[in-house]
């Protein structure tokens, strides 16, 4: 069977990620900002602006993609890579599915985009972006 | 000096010769996939045969030119396995090229960095600007 993949919308992208590192998916409700967070949540990155509470920790909330934004009708995908969570908003999540074998991003190409893509798959006819995971997550930490 | 064979394009208000061994076809740009945050030269990534993407650059940028060039063909060159290409607005022909003695130095505006145009090609109906594929790409 096919890996499954959480396929979302983010501005004029559709991006998949691997479903097994999806722990949530919420609204943009959940949102708080810096200043409502409860007494000694101690955020990690007091520079962001944007949290949502997750399974028992406060984590970041950033885009996905550059050129994107949060908005009130974002949803937050919450990604967890080993002991590491954050929360990307995206415009829509558009469902659970597996699609076709994952085309490898050309490594030439890489040194032109600080988006850290895998490859792409197809999904209706259309490609998907999917994200790698790994420096999705250590870039977004500044690591 | 052996004759060549080249094929011809134009790119913006440029024409440009490369030889054919090193084109491996032209396709269309209508597939192509946008990099979310790419830059410049790259133009985006196109499916490719199989399961193969193909990295698409601006000719005029890797040539230190900026441009707003819209067309939609892409000349495919590079490996079998690792392919790459760059857009183009018109395909020209086939020429023949006799050598050296129709080459003179290229003194245009476009930049010479990594020794990628060989050269100014001087034929009847006007001069090409003849490229060395490997150079170009060779980053």
């Amino acid at each position: 069977m096919a890996d499954r993949v959480v396929i979302v919308r983010a501005g004029s992208h559709l991006v998949s990620l691997p479903f097994v590192h999806i722990d949530e998916i919420l609204g943009a409700d959940r949102i708080e900002a810096l200043e409502d967070l409860p007494d000694g949540a101690a955020p990690e990155r007091s520079n962001d602006q944007s949290w949502v509470f997750s399974r028992g920790s406060w984590l970041p909330v950033g885009v996905l993609l550059p050129g994107t934004h949060i908005s009130d009708s974002s949803q937050i995908v919450v990604v967890r890579w080993g002991n590491a969570g954050r929360a990307f908003a995206v415009d829509q999540v558009l469902g659970i599915e597996a699609p076709g074998e994952m085309a490898a991003f050309p490594e030439r190409a890489n040194p032109y985009t600080d988006v850290p893509i895998a490859g792409i798959r197809f999904w209706k006819n259309g490609p998907v972006l999917e994200l790698d995971l790994s420096r999705l997550i250590s870039l977004d930490s500044g690591s | 000096m052996a004759e060549r064979r080249l094929i011809s394009f134009t790119v913006g208000k440029y024409r440009f010769a490369v030889p054919i061994e090193v084109v491996r076809e032209v396709v269309n740009m209508d597939s192509s996939v946008s990099v979310p945050g790419g830059r410049r030269p790259l133009e985006g990534i196109l499916p490719y045969r199989g399961n193969i993407l193909l990295p698409v650059f601006s000719l005029l940028d890797l040539l230190g030119v900026q441009h707003d060039e819209s067309g939609n063909l892409v000349i495919v060159t590079g490996t079998e396995e690792d392919p790459l290409g760059f857009r183009v607005r018109n395909m020209g022909g086939i020429m023949i090229s006799g050598g050296s003695d129709d080459i003179a130095p290229y003194e245009g505006d476009l930049s010479l960095s990594h020794g990628a145009i060989a050269g100014l090609l001087k034929k009847t109906g006007g001069e090409l600007i003849l490229l060395d594929v490997d150079r170009l790409f060779d980053f």
